[in-house]
């Protein structure tokens, strides 16, 4: 605002309408927006507490009542339950899985001069540079024979392989930041090299190893087109999977109470840890991203 | 091997005890080892198996693989819906990215100035970045409904009846319609790499501006934006490759139709490779769209690194 305490005259008066209706209308856009959104999340969430009927009479109105039997019936009939326990099932060994190997690959390639070191890093690299569509059909054809299709823990190890590359590049540097102190005196001390890493420098990590964990969830979480590929077997699906099929596969006989109460279960867990964890999350894309 | 001086110059001398052991090295080698297995079986061999996968023409299972050099690719330069495909990545990578860059640098710029409820506004439209993009992908479908659609009710509602459309189904509106939702579902990102390239810039820029009297359109114009140059350019470039990775929205949305208009490669390569469209595996002809793909994003990717990579401008 610059109306100071300059004397208001009649252009300047007019000139400041003129700024407030531009303001009016800049700030239309992002407030539409924002509603939009809040809205769309809100929305999901209630229509899940409506019946099948109130669905159909309106589905964008308010429910009348706590239809939280759909809940009950998404979990048992629809196989809602086992969709959630099957992506649990997955998401949680992998980021695990991907956290520990990572973090090992990063503070060798971070601390230690090797030879070896840079170029096995740029192989790490590269595979940012691959879009998964590339590895789509040869993983279908080599997956079966290895054994690892149609099944949780073959999903397990094929997303550990798919979250590595990302995770080395944002842990090696996280690794090379880190005083070297401590080490010193561990070293004095007698302890070995796993004790070194386990002990003193993945625990000095920790902020970093967490964040990059948190992002992995991300996207195994929501994951869906290697799952499409991998999984053939109606009870293995995971929760995307699963929402698809439910929504998509059997239009005629959709329950929607069911789908909505999917869909909540699918996205409340990640909006919880962003709610919970915001500051760390948004640091971690704006580094990830610029630096 | 003498350790060389790195970037960070911290815990100089732990590495100097530890680098010359050689027993010592070869235990960190094995640390290596549990993340390049999985990796290599799984992420680098697949995508380098594509290659020559693409060289066939193979239904899969049974052991027909039949060898036809580039007639893979060569089909595909006569293959219209290959070409449309393509062309909808390229109205996602440019029209696309106009709107997105263009929306995020203004949402950018307001969360930067401060204004009332900032913080509750990022918050707000960063969260469907976090959400799958078939949780998405169903709600998006659940506005363009052309019956119970919230667009159309909301269009009826202001008066604007004329302008209701049945959106996904109409063949030139379903492409732009789905790219509408992929807008809404990642500007988050967008808006929080253009606003921290924004924070960087030190505040005494604007002070001095403005003494002189500068409007905010002028302080936006003439040292906003040329002082984030470089990253908007790395959001152009991280767009790109986003663009160029579609598949879950447009999957679950129309599954590349009605009537193939709205295929990306992604969505073709699944479809002709997994007999989508015509009940027969096509390995071959569905590796070789995932090796156009490749090329797309990797020359996009490393035109990132090199952006990512280049020292920021000092001020």
């Amino acid at each position: 605002m610059s109306g100071h305490s300059r004397a208001h005259s009649r252009p300047d008066f007019l000139r400041h309408v003129g700024r407030t209706l531009i303001g009016i209308l800049i700030y239309f856009i992002p407030i539409v927006w924002a509603a939009a959104t809040l809205f769309a999340l809100i929305w999901v969430i209630y229509t899940s507490l409506k019946t099948n009927p109130e669905i159909f009479a309106d589905i964008w109105a308010l429910p009348k009542g706590l239809a939280l039997q759909n809940y009950v019936k998404a979990w048992k009939v629809s196989h809602i339950g086992s969709f959630f326990f099957n992506s649990l099932l997955v998401s949680v060994p992998a980021v695990l899985l991907t956290a520990f190997l990572a973090s090992l690959a990063a503070y060798t390639l971070g601390r230690y001069e090797a030879r070896w070191n840079r170029p096995i890093y740029y192989l790490f690299l590269v595979g940012m540079m691959i879009p998964v569509h590339l590895t789509l059909i040869p993983l279908f054809v080599a997956a079966n024979s290895l054994h690892l299709g149609d099944n949780l823990p073959g999903l397990v190890i094929i997303f550990t392989a798919f979250m590595t590359p990302f995770s080395i590049f944002v842990l090696t540097s996280f690794f090379r930041s880190l005083p070297g102190e401590l080490a010193d005196a561990a070293l004095l001390d007698g302890c070995d090299e796993f004790g070194l890493f386990w002990r003193i420098m993945a625990p000095m990590a920790s902020p970093g190893i967490i964040t990059v964990s948190l992002f992995n969830f991300f996207w195994v979480w929501n994951e869906y087109i290697l799952t499409l590929i991998m999984i053939t077997s109606p009870e293995k699906r995971t929760l995307p999977l699963g929402i698809y099929n439910l929504a998509v596969a059997s239009t005629f006989t959709v329950d929607w109470g069911a789908l909505f109460a999917g869909l909540t279960l699918l996205m409340v867990p990640t909006l919880i840890i962003f709610v919970v964890l915001e500051r760390r999350i948004v640091s971690g894309i704006t580094v990830g991203a610029l630096k | 091997m003498a350790p060389k001086a790195t970037r960070t110059g911290i815990g100089e001398r732990w590495r100097q005890a530890t680098a010359p052991k050689r027993r010592q090295r070869l235990f960190v080698s094995l640390f290596l080892l549990p993340a390049l297995v999985p990796y290599l079986a799984l992420y680098i061999y697949p995508a380098i198996h594509a290659f020559y996968i693409s060289l066939f023409d193979w239904s899969g299972f049974n052991k027909d693989m039949r060898f036809v050099g580039l007639a893979n690719y060569e089909r595909l330069l006569h293959d219209a819906i290959f070409l449309e495909a393509l062309k909808h990545n390229m109205i996602a990578v440019f029209g696309g990215g106009a709107v997105m860059l263009s929306l995020a640098l203004f949402f950018a710029i307001l969360i930067t100035k401060g204004a009332r409820g900032s913080r509750f506004f990022k918050t707000v439209i960063t969260a469907p970045f976090l959400l799958s993009g078939v949780a998405v992908a169903i709600f998006w479908k659940f506005v363009l409904d052309p019956q119970f659609g919230l667009l159309n009710g909301v269009l009826t509602a202001v008066g604007l009846d004329n302008l209701t459309q049945p959106w996904l189904g109409d063949r030139d509106l379903a492409f732009p319609a789905i790219l509408a939702g992929v807008i809404w579902w990642w500007i988050g990102l967008f808006v929080l790499i253009i606003a921290a390239g924004i924070q960087r810039i030190p505040t005494q820029l604007w002070d001095a501006a403005k003494v002189d009297g500068a409007t905010e359109w002028q302080t936006t114009v003439r040292i906003t934006i040329p002082l984030i140059w470089d990253v908007l350019a790395v959001a152009a470039v991280l767009w790109i490759i986003d663009a160029l990775r579609l598949f879950d929205i447009v999957w679950v949305m129309t599954k590349g139709g009605p009537g193939n208009s709205t295929h990306v490669l992604g969505t073709y390569l699944y479809s002709v490779g997994f007999g989508e469209r015509s009940g027969l595996y096509q390995l071959g002809r569905g590796t070789a769209i995932g090796v156009v793909l490749f090329a797309l994003v990797f020359v996009s990717s490393v035109v990132y690194l090199r952006l990512t990579r280049r020292k920021a401008i000092e001020y």
